[in-house]
């Protein structure tokens, strides 16, 4: 992943807060200094097609000439996963015609980290299609969001350790070749090949979420004391995950000096434009 | 045959014997760590805790050996003892 790569702002949150309008009003903001805007949705239940009065889809739809937005559909991203997964074990595996694959990957489908290793895969695909200077993303409810986040720090994690594993069957298959053959060399090992290159893809994935000069992450809250108290516990996780900090932006406030206003029926392009002019110095702060 | 190809022949076969052994004996531990890696990335599937669904399963095509060990081990998982026994020439 090179220097030119986007820059990547996570929206997060309670539920209710403002997330969907917020990220929205800040890619309208972008979108008109000319900068070139990819907004995705990763929340199940999407409002942004209502916000942007546009019929939206799962990849980027153009609304502006410079602003695209998709509305990203985490079951489908899901399903293709698996079916190529499935397909790479049926090429790998086609002895095992006993193994009753199609009842495993039922199970595999409802498994911890599908979902948010789904959403991974569509993050790579908005990130690397180098059609945006910004990608802003409206995430889905804190665990979802926290379970994607972590996915790369516990799979190096993992890797790391098998990593360790396979250095000892290496040892243990070398001292074999040299007892029984005389050779010192070793045979290519694929599951050594395959864990580099894994790590490698997972390091890139850490690199941009752990970069703070090319990611940030807003906290969106409302003046009120739960939503705070979550984008509290959001702000400790992330910190433990090695993210740089988090920025709290406050909305549906009353005071319009540092915080967004509360601005009922907001949707519509010529709406949020009225908006951001109208409070254009609290964008210039906080939305960069 | 002289004395001496005689007491040759008799080390050689010493050494290869032991040879065997310790090749067995290895062997058996590298089954073994093949086997805690299979383990850590497909425990999922009898609910130990194991590598992210991902990465265990990107690692899967490239891993028959341990995937036959495991599948091997749901033979012998009733009777670890017998394995035991004769690996160790006890009958």
């Amino acid at each position: 992943m090179s220097a030119a790569r986007p820059q990547v702002r996570f929206f997060m949150g309670k539920g209710g807060v403002g997330k969907s309008t917020l990220s929205a009003l800040s890619a309208l903001y972008h979108a008109d200094r000319g900068r070139r805007v990819v907004l995705a949705s990763f929340d199940p239940a999407h409002n942004l097609g209502d916000i942007f009065q546009r019929k939206l889809a799962d990849r980027p739809v153009s609304v502006l000439e410079n602003l695209s937005v998709a509305e990203i559909d985490p079951e489908k991203w899901s399903r293709e996963y698996l079916k190529e997964a499935e397909q790479q074990f049926r090429a790998a595996y086609a002895y095992l015609t006993t193994f009753s694959l199609e009842k495993h990957f039922k199970v595999i489908r409802h498994a911890p980290g599908v979902e948010s290793y789904a959403l991974m895969r569509a993050f790579d695909h908005l990130y690397r299609d180098g059609k945006a200077d910004i990608l802003l993303l409206d995430m889905p409810p804190t665990a979802l969001s926290l379970s994607f986040l972590a996915l790369p720090k516990l799979s190096l994690l993992w890797l790391g350790q098998l990593h360790a594993l396979r250095v000892e069957i290496q040892k243990k298959q070398k001292m074999i070749n040299r007892l029984r053959l005389g050779r010192r060399e070793m045979e290519r090992d694929r599951v050594m090949e395959n864990i580099n290159r894994q790590t490698e893809r997972w390091r890139e994935r850490s690199a941009v979420f752990s970069n703070n000069a090319q990611t940030r992450y807003l906290l969106i809250e409302n003046p009120d004391a739960l939503s705070a108290l979550e984008n509290t516990r959001i702000e400790e996780r992330l910190k433990e995950l090695g993210y740089g900090k988090p920025e709290r932006v406050v909305n549906k406030a009353a005071d319009d000096q540092s915080a967004f206003p509360l601005a009922p029926g907001l949707y519509g392009l010529e709406k949020m434009r009225a908006y951001i002019a109208r409070h254009k110095s609290v964008f210039d702060a906080l939305i960069r | 045959m002289s004395l001496f190809a005689g007491i040759k022949k008799f080390f050689k076969g010493l050494d290869q014997q032991h040879r065997r052994k310790a090749v067995e004996d290895l062997e058996w531990e590298m089954h073994e760590l093949q086997h805690i890696f299979g383990l850590l990335t497909l425990g999922y599937m009898v609910g130990l805790p194991s590598a992210p669904l991902p990465v265990a399963w990107e690692l899967l095509p490239d891993m028959p050996q341990e995937f036959a060990i495991m599948l091997a081990r749901l033979n012998t998982a009733q009777n670890p003892l017998s394995e035991q026994f004769s690996r160790l020439d006890v009958s």
